[in-house]
């Protein structure tokens, strides 16, 4: 302890050293340092360092801070799975009308799909998925259902092309998030059937259906979601550099009051 | 009163005493155990503030003395004190 506490006064700065450093080692000789004496030198060094150096030291200091803070965050954040399921939308060739052209199917594919996803994504259609599904457990437990589904939507990347449909889900779980991308494709496919049988009242919009067939690529995958490093780096550096400025700039302002 | 540059000038009040000596002394009248860091830091502060001066020693261990603008903080600090503690003891006496 006695090597760690004389140690640890190396951490103040050069200048403080030269001027304090004997009468400091003399205090520690005839002390008994203790754990909460090592604490309260390495404290009182970081402050002395902090407050004796310039505004381009303190925000190069911060932003290195920053930077080791992002780092720690990006490591001890839990591990996510993006899983993404890609129905392709295609021309049909309908027996009684002939091959659709892919222009006719894609036009039409748009108007169909905006008529489905609704279903999809309905409060029912998702509390089921999250209940069958077991989903975000203490959530659960805590929120309210109607936070869970908001949670559960925020999961959920929906994006439609004319040529194809692309839904991910992002969940801690890799087996649950391909599981749940899937069903939600399935849910899909289901439900276009439902709404060109129940829904499409009218010729003309039951021909929408029936310009296109979905099919679904291949099985989703679960990719490892981690926060961006080098975004989150990027961001912790500018941060700290913009913090050490302003704490610097506003010591500058406050010292010269006392 | 835990404010550490108060205690340094306090202590430095009834004469000059060594870093040592006036963790010592603090933590006698005011029952406040000071770190070595925490000291020093003080120290350093009331030092730039012209309160405190170092005298010169042979020995490593450096004696500090109270300067007179340092006396007139110390007086100024302890009547803002005493104002607040006959104040609350006042209204703590009307409860």
């Amino acid at each position: 302890m006695r090597k760690m506490v004389h140690f640890a006064v190396r951490l103040y700065p050069a200048r403080w050293r030269a001027r304090y450093g004997p009468e400091f080692h003399a205090v520690l000789e005839d002390m008994n340092a203790g754990f909460g004496d090592l604490f309260d030198i390495v404290k009182g060094a970081l402050l002395m360092q902090f407050n004796r150096s310039s505004v381009l030291l303190t925000a190069a200091a911060c932003g290195l801070l920053g930077i080791f803070v992002a780092a720690v965050v990006c490591h001890v954040t839990p591990r996510r799975y993006a899983s993404t399921a890609i129905i392709h939308i295609e021309a049909s060739s309908i027996p009684w009308m002939g091959p659709i052209s892919a222009a006719d199917a894609f036009r039409d594919s748009p108007a169909a799909v905006a008529l489905v996803a609704p279903h999809v994504f309905s409060d029912e259609a998702l509390t089921s998925l999250i209940e069958k599904n077991e989903l975000y457990p203490s959530e659960r437990r805590s929120g309210s259902v109607a936070d869970v589904l908001h949670l559960f939507r925020k999961d959920i990347t929906y994006r439609p092309t004319p040529e194809a449909l692309q839904i991910s889900f992002t969940y801690p779980d890799r087996d649950k998030a391909q599981k749940v991308a899937l069903e939600l494709v399935a849910s899909f496919m289901y439900q276009a059937v439902a709404v060109a049988q129940h829904e499409a009242a009218d010729e003309r919009m039951r021909q929408r259906f029936l310009h296109f067939v979905m099919r679904v690529a291949d099985p989703p995958q679960q990719v490892p979601v981690a926060a961006n490093l080098t975004e989150m780096m990027s961001l912790g550096l500018g941060a700290g550099i913009l913090a050490g400025a302003a704490v610097a700039m506003l010591r500058r302002r406050i010292q010269p009051a006392h | 009163m835990s404010d550490p540059t108060l205690l340094v000038l306090a202590s430095l009040a009834d004469g000059d005493k060594h870093g040592y000596a006036m963790m010592e002394d603090i933590h006698t009248f005011a029952g406040v155990r000071l770190g070595p860091g925490t000291l020093y830091g003080a120290i350093t502060r009331l030092e730039e503030r012209g309160w405190i001066r170092a005298l010169n020693s042979t020995d490593r261990r450096r004696p500090y003395r109270l300067t007179a603008d340092g006396r007139r903080h110390l007086q100024e600090e302890l009547a803002s004190l005493d104002q607040v503690v006959k104040a609350g003891q006042r209204r703590l006496k009307h409860v």
